[in-house]
């Protein structure tokens, strides 16, 4: 696929090394960049330094990137891709009553089948579920699709996504690319308690689950497992962390929904959309559970990887919310989305998107997205 | 969990999903969606059963998800095998082998499900089949997307119709609209074609008061030459260009005996036969110069009585005639003709007296010295008298031989005819006298009708009528008034005038070989305007109008020598005009008998 570069510093200078360097690179003709949000560039410099790029350009800002086994904070990671990709952007995510399906068929009228579609969204946008339910429609399994949420753990809105034309918010960005992958997905949360009803949902915020505030019925759930007060003197994302929902699907993993806040009415805020009618169950995880998911996602892209393709790079969409669990054992999971031999290369992002085989295109919470994208570069 | 309650929880979310909207289209989509997703399908296909044609019922794709399903190898090859051209039974028996589960490649697993009222369901699923539970259960669910489909479908009929309708209403509103706004403009123009009206109203009330005024004058003035027309007691007939009656005036019906509705629009025959020559000429004389007056002719009356007439006429032109017409005024001069004839009767009469009065004289002494003569000679011949015998003994003959000599001799005869004779002669002077003599008889107030039984009693006793004519003989019809006043008159003067007329009749009657009716005499008395009068007629020959014309000459006669003198009817005359100031006229034609008609006023006439 693809020359990588990456550091860890937040200096802007030297991503706009990195990106000339890349982009000099023979054969590249296009560079995915992925940043982390901690390296606060101002939006002019990074508008300046997108617009000067030499090469088509996109990308997204993330809570932390994924370099090799390493977990990045700070830095940028530079993709050269050896074709010219036509990153396509999607602006008002959240704007009500958007037809997606018609403005994709105007934005992309024509896709190859079994390309791979990157797909980066604004974590914090409304209608992420609409929009992957239009790209489905759309496109169907015919690509792959792997992607997820940029932003910001700050929980605000910022602008996440840019292209050569500048940073912008609440958009999606899809980026056809002619290149063969298998993805996986796994996340490993497991049954607590449930099923719960959402009664009332206003999009990504749980309102009443079985009519009762639904931070109530949460609130329940962890006394009982946890015992004591579980929220008591302490942020709730820091409990609430280990504790996601979970939404029921035939013979699948549970569809997790991250509550990363409540409200004064005692509703939960959920990265994604969590439908009103919908039954949710309390889910928990452990070390070695994700662990162990995030190693049969590898195996899983491995598996839908076409026979006739060579490896050339993981990339991983691991949710940030998963490294926040797992803290500093998050490197274990790193480790088990490698191979020992190929580059393993992604960000920790607010969601994830992905299709798994056979199945509809999701946006998940903490879970691990692999794609095992094929090699198409004789360099290194 | 368990995988009941996973199932629970999946069917459960996947029946929320159905029949949340009525538009069909996104019906199935919210509900398809959740079809793939909660039961981690890759693909799925909402065929719909339709019927083009009896018999050929088939599935078409209604809706597919992702947009490309019908066209991915897997789903393309089950959907191009599902069958077609199928009957209404055919239908069924595919129907009762659902659901199907079929293969079409490695790793794909292709559902098709019924949905009863609508169509299939097609799911395609990668990894495992479903279990038989959750296939059973599928099915339980289908229905309820079966029949929140039916319900889309009845909805978009519903909504078809009601937009048919909403377009009906939306017609017939802005037809309404369009109807009261036109009836708006409507009632501007009646109000404005209702002024317009009404001026031309009040126009038209001026005008009709006008006409009605002209109209009102016309008639006044048609009413007035109506009354005109109607009051002249003139006869009075209008011809058409034709010769045809357009109108005649109650005077010509009263005068010549026909009502209008008896001879309009057609010709009028009432000219005597020996005057059509004469009415042709005027005719043509009348539409030639435009007008002729007082020409003096005869007409039929209705009776056939001849009147005499004055005719006046002129031509007219209505507006729409062709021809011009002729309007005629009959005035009937009979009565003064007769009275013309009476004073020239009268006049002849008159000098008749004045030269009778002067041959009076002259005559009668020479016949008084005749009639003494034959007196005397009568006395010496017939009389036995002393002196006559002595005479004629002295003579040597007896008186008796003498006698008897004057008796074989016819002397007697001849004497008693010359005193006849000289009796008549003397009567006539006498009444030749008798028309400048002043009458010294006084009237009396006497019955008419006795004066004519008297003067009818006289004819059948008369010896000279009787050797004329047998009296008896005749018929007479009496028909008499007897109401009848008394009128001042001479009795025997009248009853002489009447014997007069009867003894003419009789004698007319007897010399009429050409007779077929029973010789009749009619006697009539009536009262008439200030006057009584009498009617003699009979049904004898008649007269033509030259012996009419002279009938009461003196000394004109159309009988023959020694059968009359000719001065019957002239003192007849003379006593009924002058003696007793009344009227006498005739009327007769030949074949038609003749009339003498008779007034005498009820006044004396001092």
């Amino acid at each position: 696929m693809m020359i990588v570069k990456w550091n860890e510093t937040d200096a802007i200078d030297e991503l706009g090394a990195m990106i000339t360097d890349v982009s000099a690179t023979f054969g590249v003709k296009s560079i995915m960049v992925l940043s982390c949000e901690k390296n606060r560039y101002s939006l002019d410099a990074f508008n300046r330094l997108l617009a000067e790029a030499a090469v088509p350009i996109f990308g997204g800002i993330f809570p932390a990137l994924i370099a090799k086994n390493r977990l990045l904070d700070r830095g940028n990671i530079v993709f050269g891709l050896d074709e010219a990709v036509s990153p396509v952007m999607v602006p008002e995510l959240g704007k009500p009553r958007v037809n997606f399906e018609s403005l994709l068929d105007e934005l992309i009228p024509h896709i190859d089948p079994g390309n791979t579609v990157a797909v980066f969204v604004d974590g914090f946008s409304k209608r992420i579920n609409a929009f992957i339910e239009s790209l489905f429609t759309v496109f169907g399994l015919e690509v792959n699709y792997v992607g997820g949420g940029a932003g910001s753990l700050s929980m605000e809105q910022e602008p996440c996504l840019f292209t050569n034309s500048g940073v912008v918010g609440d958009a999606a960005m899809l980026v056809p690319m002619g290149i063969r992958s298998g993805i996986g997905v796994c996340h490993g949360w497991q049954f607590l308690k449930g099923p719960f009803r959402v009664t009332e949902s206003d999009q990504n915020t749980i309102l009443t689950l079985d009519w009762r505030p639904a931070f109530e019925v949460y609130r329940e759930v962890l006394t009982a497992h946890l015992g004591g007060a579980p929220f008591e003197n302490r942020e709730f994302y820091d409990v609430a962390k280990g504790f996601p929902f979970g939404i029921a699907r035939m013979d699948n993993e549970h569809i997790v929904r991250d509550p990363v806040s409540r409200d004064e009415n005692g509703a939960l805020v959920c990265v994604g959309e969590v439908p009103e009618g919908a039954f949710v169950s309390v889910l928990l995880g452990d070390e070695a559970s994700l662990i162990n998911a995030a190693g049969r996602a590898l195996k899983m892209g491995q598996d839908a990887l076409p026979q006739e393709s060579t490896t050339g790079i993981h990339l991983v969409m691991d949710c940030i919310s998963r490294a926040l669990f797992l803290d500093d054992r998050f490197g274990l999971e790193l480790t088990a989305l490698g191979d020992g031999e190929t580059r393993v290369f992604g960000a920790c992002t607010l969601g994830e998107i992905a299709n798994c085989g056979h199945e509809f295109i999701e946006f998940y919470n903490k879970t691990c997205v692999v794609a095992v994208i094929e090699e198409t570069w004789n360099q290194s | 969990m368990e995988s009941k309650l996973i199932q629970f929880q999946v069917f459960y979310e996947i029946a929320m999903t159905i029949g949340n909207s009525l538009d069909l289209h996104k019906m199935l989509r919210s509900a398809l969606v959740a079809y793939l997703r909660k039961l981690s399908c890759a693909s799925g296909v909402i065929m719909k059963l339709t019927v083009p044609e009896p018999g050929r019922a088939g599935f078409v794709p209604e809706l597919s998800i992702p947009r490309t399903a019908v066209d991915q190898p897997a789903l393309k090859k089950v959907i191009d095998g599902l069958p077609n051209s199928l009957s209404p039974e055919g239908v069924d028996r595919f129907k009762d082998t659902l659901p199907l589960c079929t293969h079409p490649d490695k790793g794909t697993c292709v559902y098709i499900m019924d949905l009863q009222g609508f169509g299939l369901l097609i799911l395609a699923k990668g990894g495992d089949d479903f279990d038989m539970t959750t296939l059973h259960s599928l099915v339980q669910l289908n229905k309820k997307l079966a029949g929140a489909c039916v319900a889309c479908q009845q909805k978009k009929r519903i909504e078809l119709i009601n937009d048919k309708l909403s377009r009906e209403i939306d017609v017939r509103r802005r037809t309404e609209n369009k109807l009261v706004q036109l009836a708006g403009e409507l009632e501007l123009r009646v109000a404005k074609r209702t002024q317009t009206l009404n001026a031309l109203n009040e126009e038209l009330l001026k005008k009709i008061e006008e006409i009605e005024a002209k109209e009102a004058s016309l008639k006044e003035s048609e009413e007035r030459y109506r009354s005109l027309m109607q009051a002249t007691p003139d006869p009075v007939v209008v011809y058409d260009g034709k010769g045809r009656v357009l109108f005649v005036n109650p005077a010509f019906t009263r005068v010549f005996g026909w009502r209008f509705e008896e001879i309009s629009g057609r010709r009028l025959d009432f000219v005597p036969e020996d005057r059509m020559d004469e009415a042709v000429g005027l005719r043509r004389r009348v539409l030639n110069e435009g007008v002729c007056v007082g020409i003096e002719s005869r007409r039929l009356t209705k009776e056939g009585n001849v009147l005499d007439v004055s005719i006046s006429g002129a031509t007219y032109q209505g507006p729409s005639d062709a021809l011009p017409g002729v309007i005629v005024n009959l005035r009937d001069i009979t009565e003064i003709k007769q009275t013309q004839d009476m004073m020239i009767q009268a006049e002849k009469m008159v000098s008749l007296g004045g030269l009778a009065a002067g041959m009076a004289h002259e005559i009668n002494n020479p016949l008084a010295g005749i009639l003494q003569s034959v007196q005397v000679i009568e006395n010496r011949l017939k009389g036995d008298l002393p002196v006559n015998r002595k005479t004629a003994e002295a003579c040597g003959v007896s008186f008796e031989s003498m006698t008897e000599y004057m008796e074989r001799r016819g002397i007697f005869k001849l004497s008693s005819h010359i005193c006849k004779s000289g009796r008549q002669a003397a009567q006539i002077v006498d009444d030749m006298l008798s028309f400048s003599r002043k009458e010294s008889s006084s009237h009396k107030l006497s019955d008419v009708n006795q004066i004519i039984d008297a003067a009818l009693m006289m004819a059948s006793h008369d010896y000279d009528l009787k050797k004329s004519y047998d009296f008896s003989r005749i018929k007479v019809f009496k028909f008499y008034d007897t109401a009848l006043p008394k009128i001042p008159c001479i009795p025997n003067q009248i009853q002489q005038v009447v014997f007069n007329l009867l003894k003419n009749a009789a004698q007319a009657m007897s010399k009429d070989r050409d007779a077929k009716e029973t010789p009749t005499i009619q006697l009539a008395t009536f009262s008439g305007e200030g006057g009584v009068c009498i009617d003699i007629s009979d049904n004898g020959p008649g007269m033509n109008d030259h012996v009419r014309q002279r009938l009461f000459e003196p000394f004109f006669t159309t009988k023959g020598v020694g059968e009359g003198t000719g001065l019957g009817l002239s003192v007849s005359y003379f006593i009924i005009t002058d003696r007793h100031r009344g009227k006498m006229g005739v009327s007769s034609a030949p074949g038609k008998g003749t009339r003498f008609s008779i007034k005498l006023p009820i006044f004396r006439p001092d």
